[in-house]
């Protein structure tokens, strides 16, 4: 069995919080007064990631994966639990655990703005201390990956933020570290930066093997690039396991929508059933959705004469949002 | 070592692009020091003034204007919005101590706009005609002294403006207590009134402050109202103040590290 590289048991975090009515008097009045809440931000939370493995860590806004994540990499003191990441308790031994770790948060800069990505790069190299020519070598190497050829020597400003995610990624990865944090990568990147991406950080995984955990809100990330989920709602883990197995849960069955040169036969399927049906167009509905859309289809073409067939499918957002739902998060 | 000797370096460059902002300042301190100098020079022509005479003064108020930016007590913007916004996680997570990163970024882009700003302001200066010009220090002895006292003075008010941020962490924003930190900086630095000038009650408050380490005394050195040899005394103090202060700093740290909030999502 491969190692476990984290260990997370029982964390729990709590935040006070000063809270306020709305308008002028109750801001008049916590002035001298003041209210706070504690809110139980992680609750009990346990999981724990195999070395090479890269897990999805998903739920909604507010959730606590960010806390989560802060935790893993010793910025956040959890208020009980226990956690223990490459052999390190993360918070204690922060300035010696993190040297093999490396961490992207989506909505901030870790680059220097005024400066081109290189800059921050060879003050990363003196950072981390890393040697000179292991450090050329992991730069040439992450320049080919993430195609950084042309935009390396251009103030970090004037990079677009397709281009600036590329430089964020490589400079989390420089110190060649075993684990990688990802905190919503692809925020607002466009299509073909996303794919970019999500090809690098696949790529990355399989050759050096690095340990990834990534939270993000877009389910198209998770699809390629991960098969375990672990789901976390009001502070609570929810679930933990392979994203396939949700989706056949929460999947609808599929639906064929057809149009036809008329005919007044009603269509009669072994393996579906009939929605509606006109006499140019019918719904029909698969009555397990294993079932081999091409028989079906094949089926169909024996009966009318097909003109137009479009397949429905519910995406991995709708499951997920239907999941949410369910589970009141 | 070496790590925060090239944070020193990268943040040194980044200061240095600040030209526009630098010209800026030239012409303030300019401004600033002449206003300063007519208006003493009118008080002193009516008797008043004990604590220097009007050369010493004169002298004093140019290369306070000259080497402002080296030990003002301006905070840095990037480190406050950084505990504000949260952005200081990149900091922590990286194998670097947060005390010292924040020494040396505030202590480099010091010395870039002080590298900027002091060669004009003192050429000008010692020009000036009409007795409202700065002079020469009194020997290479008074000089040399001076130029120690200035650089401990400016690490000491580093060591201050890092327990200022260390703060913020705290109050979550440094709205307001930036204001009050700089008048209380500014009054008992002697910003307002050179602290020679000063009732004796309030120079005595102010010389047990270290702030004046740093904003007062170099230029009482190089204008020969401190000689030398109590002048290496001043530099002992210094040293003792720099340890309390930079032990201060790096304990309260640690401790609130404990308990930290880093903001935002």
């Amino acid at each position: 069995m491969e190692k476990e590289i984290i260990q997370v048991k029982h964390i729990s975090k709590r935040f006070k919080v000063s809270k306020r009515e709305a308008g002028l008097k109750n801001a008049i009045k916590s002035f001298f007064k003041r209210n706070y809440k504690i809110i139980n931000s992680l609750d009990d939370i346990n999981f724990s990631i195999k070395e090479g493995e890269i897990v999805g860590y998903i739920g909604p806004n507010g959730a606590g994966k960010s806390t989560t994540i802060k935790i893993m990499c010793g910025i956040l003191v959890p208020t009980a639990g226990e956690c223990i990441v490459n052999g390190f308790i993360p918070w204690k031994d922060r300035k010696k655990y993190v040297k093999n770790i490396g961490v992207v948060f989506g909505q901030r800069s870790g680059l220097w703005w005024d400066v081109p990505p290189i800059d921050s790069f060879e003050l990363l190299k003196d950072i981390y201390e890393i040697p000179q020519k292991q450090y050329e070598e992991k730069l040439n190497e992450l320049m080919e990956y993430l195609n950084l050829q042309d935009i390396i020597n251009i103030p970090t400003r004037q990079l677009s933020l397709g281009q600036r995610m590329r430089c964020e990624l490589a400079s989390a990865l420089l110190h060649n570290p075993k684990i990688l944090f990802l905190d919503e990568p692809t925020i607002g990147l466009d299509a073909v930066s996303k794919l970019a991406l999500r090809k690098c950080i696949k790529q990355l995984n399989e050759k050096t093997n690095v340990t990834i955990i990534l939270t993000t809100h877009d389910m198209q990330d998770i699809e390629a690039l991960t098969e375990r989920i672990i789901l976390i709602g009001k502070g609570k883990i929810l679930y933990d396991g392979s994203l396939n197995d949700i989706k056949n849960q929460y999947n609808e069955n599929r639906k064929i929508n057809l149009k036809f040169k008329y005919t007044d036969k009603i269509i009669n399927l072994p393996n579906a059933n009939i929605l509606e049906q006109t006499e140019e167009s019918a719904s029909i509905v698969l009555k397990h959705n294993d079932e081999s859309i091409a028989d079906v289809l094949n089926e169909l073409t024996n009966q009318v004469e097909v003109v137009d067939v479009s397949i429905e499918e519910m995406s991995t957002d709708d499951i997920i949002a239907k999941l949410y739902n369910e589970l009141k998060i | 070592m070496r790590k925060y000797i090239s944070f020193f370096k990268l943040s040194f460059n980044v200061a240095l692009q600040y030209r526009t902002s630098a010209i800026a300042g030239i012409l303030t301190q300019f401004f600033w020091g002449i206003m300063q100098i007519l208006i003493y020079r009118a008080f002193y022509k009516n008797g008043a003034g004990t604590g220097m005479v009007l050369e010493q003064l004169v002298s004093y108020i140019w290369l306070r204007q000259a080497f402002y930016s080296l030990i003002n007590h301006v905070t840095d913007s990037d480190i406050k919005s950084s505990i504000e916004n949260g952005n200081v996680a990149f900091e922590l997570i990286k194998p670097i101590n947060l005390y010292w990163i924040w020494f040396s970024k505030t202590s480099s882009s010091r010395m870039a706009a002080c590298l900027l700003k002091c060669i004009p302001v003192i050429l000008i200066a010692s020009i000036l005609p009409g007795n409202i010009n700065l002079n020469g220090p009194a020997s290479l002895g008074t000089f040399v002294l001076f130029a120690v006292t200035l650089f401990l003075g400016m690490f000491i008010m580093t060591s201050i403006i890092n327990l200022f941020y260390i703060g913020i962490f705290y109050t979550m924003t440094s709205k307001g207590t930036t204001s009050i930190f700089y008048a209380l900086l500014e009054f008992f630095g002697g910003g307002f009134i050179p602290i020679a000038l000063m009732p004796k009650l309030w120079q005595t408050i102010c010389y047990l402050l270290p702030i004046s380490l740093a904003t007062d005394l170099p230029f009482r050195i190089y204008t020969g109202n401190i000689n030398i040899l109590e002048g290496l005394k001043y530099v002992v103090v210094q040293f003792i103040w720099l340890g309390i202060l930079v032990v201060l700093g790096s304990i309260l740290l640690k401790k609130i590290m404990k308990n930290v909030v880093i903001q935002g999502g």
